[in-house]
């Protein structure tokens, strides 16, 4: 049998929360196929989740007004001993400069909690976003050895 | 999420969790509390004993509960024992200020001695 090109599984879904359990069993189905075991599973599933609703909470200010899909992207791309989860929008994006840093004293139930839960449950997060260019957040989560 | 809820002896609100907690079924979550404190009740027990999963937007419906009981003399305690649950409580750092217990029995204890506590002085007060 050939070899597949790329072995990143591409998903996506509406911007609304219905759909971020559809996510979390993409999660589960291609970390189990990644080598990560239940507990990085777990920790994975809550990273992409908490990336999905910030998408939702804060990417499309204006929904009906917006010409740009309001979808949300996701890939998850198996990486040598681990799985790197795209999560991508095309929304309004930000300056993460002017991300505050997540210290947990200062945290609050809309204060950038979840930010800091992918920071804390993920190996690497890079952010990439900027005024009207939207956001895309990579976390890799490496098999627990 | 299923969600169930009781009065127990006419002042613990017992809620009972099934499922998961995220940003599609929190809110049905966050209404019942709310609709349970404009109703007078201040004391909460949260099972989270058969739930599977949850984020932090079930961590911000408890936490502003917390604080919500605590300003009218109330409090909220959570059982909870599923170790990836325990450990988001952790992070969070929120897992003594929800009063996270291993099991229902033990929030129980925890909540009745809080009760105690503020009906005796309620006692000496007057």
């Amino acid at each position: 049998m050939a070899k597949a090109e790329t072995e990143t599984v591409e998903l996506q879904i509406p911007c609304d929360p219905k759909y971020i359990a559809v996510a979390r069993l993409v999660v589960a189905g291609v970390g189990a196929r990644s080598g990560l075991n239940v507990d990085d599973i777990d920790d994975l599933k809550v990273a992409v989740s908490e990336a999905c609703t910030n998408v939702i909470d804060h990417a499309f200010p204006d929904p009906e007004k917006t010409k740009q899909s309001t979808a949300i992207s996701l890939r998850f791309t198996p990486r040598e001993k681990g799985l790197q989860v795209e999560v991508e929008d095309y929304g309004v994006g930000f300056d993460p400069d002017d991300l505050p840093k997540p210290e947990l004293d200062e945290l609050s139930a809309n204060g950038g909690l979840g930010l800091y839960l992918i920071s804390q449950l993920t190996d690497e997060v890079d952010i990439q976003s900027a005024p009207d260019s939207g956001t895309k957040v990579i976390m890799i989560k490496r098999v627990t050895e | 999420m299923e969600m169930r809820s009781c009065v127990e002896d006419d002042w613990l609100m017992v809620f009972h969790l099934q499922g998961e907690i995220d940003a599609q079924t929190g809110p049905e979550f966050r209404e019942a509390l709310e609709q349970a404190r404009t109703e007078g009740q201040r004391w909460f027990l949260i099972d989270l004993l058969k739930t599977e999963y949850l984020d932090s937007v079930a961590l911000g419906i408890l936490l502003g509960t917390a604080k919500e009981t605590s300003k009218v003399g109330g409090r909220l305690a959570v059982a909870c024992n599923r170790p990836n649950l325990v450990k988001l409580f952790e992070l969070a750092g929120v897992k003594e200020l929800l009063n996270v217990q291993e099991t229902p029995a033990a929030a129980r204890s925890l909540l009745e001695q809080a009760h105690q506590t503020a009906g005796q002085s309620q006692d000496g007060g007057e």
